[in-house]
């Protein structure tokens, strides 16, 4: 991650999508920004030439659980598509909650040359206790020092509290599709 | 043209090769024609990929048996919308299927679970059963066997009994004709007996008329005897009275001597005659007595003859009917004999068949055990299907 904690700077002011609105962009297979698209630019308060190649963790707020992404990951890695209720950050510090789904996208010999991802307005009531359950996981989280710990304790924690992630999990997500 | 134009020259190219990923970067910060167009291809783009990807997403997911996943519409107009809309009716539709087919399946699995219970609860009993039969079987062979060898025996005894009943028989025969011939004997005694005292009963009669006859001689004698006496004296009397005619007298008188002296022998004679008849009449008395013994003594002999002929006769008839009995037993143990044998051949082939049903009740032991590791397999295999 290439921004210090440092430099995170939070408002507290959130921003809502629009009921229509999809935010769409790509990842290179390092994460690494490679299409935004317009409303992307708009929420996140980003320039296509700010965004561009810059890492997708750009949008990472610090509310979010590092368990909760190396989840994602670790599915996305299997060739499965994922979704997720997310927090992110815009430029300037505002939030904005998405229910995002993200796929890998598969090069002709099956390899993943990158990823993309669409992203909603998530429903309210999956915000809620998503936020809840952020909060819980993040506590734990922060028992840990070393990422690779903090992780191990979320996940655990996560697994706690759905069970079977592969699946719980992902019902959890998708009940938060608009 | 322009690098932009280019860029969205080769992003139609690549989305027109299949690639619905392309995207048309950068687009940079203008506000031109190009940029508009630009923009507007990526968003075309970029509803055309989401709409793929939904469709992609939920039929997949639907494949998988998940049914939750649906396609996400929002955001996406028009046609799309309605394919999507589309899709997640199949989708519905594969979902209320699955959940029909997995109750149906559920309800099938307990049917026959429930049926492979008592099918398997069945075939255990079975197995058992077929175990006891076979166990049984084996007990039932060997006292077969026994029994077969105590047929053996009583055959064996039966002929035994055959061999000494036919001494029996001979003995009975020989015995039969030996009481004939003795009952004939006996008859034939009875008859000579009979005939004895009658001769005796007749002998005594003429001893009798001997007795009658001796008495008349005697009289005969005694007559005579008076008459030899009468001449003794005449010729006494002659012989005086010759004396007392002299010399003419006397060859009168020689002969009146010797009519004396011939008198005189005759009546010695007589004398002799009587006491020879007295003794012979005594003796014919004497005999007379010994004959009525005798006769009496063959008369009791008669009757106990009569009795032993009779005793025989019944004897015969006995021993006859012994010949006829010993016959009958040998007949009836001959029978005997021959169903030992046919009771030891049934039993030679109970004992096969036995041993025949001995093995079919073992396979069929060994067939309810396959049958039910069968069907316990098949009960694990549906178990399997069902949380598939």
């Amino acid at each position: 991650m290439s921004i210090a904690s440092s430099q995170i700077q939070l408002t507290g002011v959130e921003r809502v999508l629009a009921d229509d609105a999809i935010i769409v962009s790509k990842t290179d297979p390092q994460g690494r920004i490679t299409y935004a698209n317009d409303t992307f630019l708009m929420i996140a308060d980003y320039t296509e030439s700010e965004i561009l190649g810059a890492p997708h963790a750009i949008l990472r707020h610090p509310a979010m659980p590092r368990s909760v992404f190396a989840l994602l990951w670790q599915r996305i890695e299997q060739g499965k598509e994922v979704y997720a209720v997310v927090l992110n950050r815009s430029k300037h510090g505002d939030h904005y909650w998405v229910h995002a789904h993200v796929t890998p996208s598969l090069g002709a010999d099956g390899s993943i040359r990158g990823h993309h991802s669409f992203r909603r307005k998530a429903r309210r009531s999956s915000i809620d206790e998503a936020e809840k359950l952020y909060r819980d996981v993040l506590a734990i989280e922060a028992r840990e020092f070393t990422k690779a710990d903090q992780v191990r304790a979320g996940l655990a924690a996560m697994r706690a509290a759905f069970g079977d992630l592969d699946r719980s999990y992902d019902r959890w997500s998708w009940k938060a599709a608009p | 043209m322009n690098e932009l134009l280019e860029r969205i020259d080769a992003t139609i190219q690549a989305v027109v090769r299949g690639d619905f990923e392309a995207r048309v970067v950068p687009i940079g910060d203008g506000n031109g024609a190009e940029e508009r167009i630009a923009h507007g291809l990526n968003r075309f783009l970029d509803l055309v990929d989401a709409t793929l990807k939904e469709a992609h997403g939920a039929t997949t997911a639907a494949a998988h048996g998940e049914y939750t996943r649906r396609p996400i519409r929002r955001g996406i107009p028009g046609d799309a919308a309605r394919m999507l809309f589309a899709v997640d009716e199949a989708v519905g539709v594969l979902e209320r299927q699955a959940t029909d087919l997995e109750l149906q399946q559920r309800r099938q699995h307990e049917a026959s679970s429930a049926f492979n219970d008592q099918v398997g609860q069945l075939l255990s009993q079975v197995g058992k059963s077929a175990s006891r039969l076979v166990g049984a079987m084996n007990d039932l062979q060997v006292d077969l066997g026994r029994s077969a060898n105590t047929m053996d025996e009583l055959a064996d005894e039966v002929r035994h009994v055959d061999e000494h009943l036919g001494g029996v028989s001979t003995a009975t025969t020989q015995l039969h004709a030996t009481a004939s011939e003795i009952g004939e004997r006996a008859s034939g005694a009875e008859i000579l007996v009979v005939r004895s005292c009658d001769d005796g009963r007749t002998a005594l009669d003429r001893m009798h008329d001997l007795e009658g006859s001796f008495a008349e001689v005697k009289r005969s004698i005694t007559f005579i005897d008076g008459i030899a006496r009468e001449t003794r004296m005449l010729a006494l009397n002659a012989t005086i009275e010759a004396v007392h005619a002299g010399a003419a007298g006397r060859g009168f008188g020689v002969v009146a001597g010797e009519v004396k002296e011939l008198a005189r022998e005759a009546t010695s004679a007589m004398g002799e005659v009587s006491g020879f008849l007295d003794r012979m009449g005594s003796a014919t008395k004497l005999s007379a007595v010994g004959l009525g013994a005798v006769v009496s003594a063959l008369s009791e002999i008669g009757i106990v003859t009569a009795g032993v002929a009779t005793a025989v006769h019944e004897q015969h008839a006995a021993v006859g009917d012994l010949d006829k009995r010993t016959v009958a037993v040998r007949e009836a143990s001959a029978r005997m004999a021959k169903r030992a044998s046919e009771l030891h051949e049934s039993m030679m082939q109970a004992r096969s068949a036995m041993e025949e049903l001995a093995r079919v009740a073992m396979s069929l032991a060994s067939e309810a055990q396959v049958l039910d590791t069968a069907s316990q397999q098949f009960a694990r295999d549906l178990a399997t299907r069902s949380n598939a």
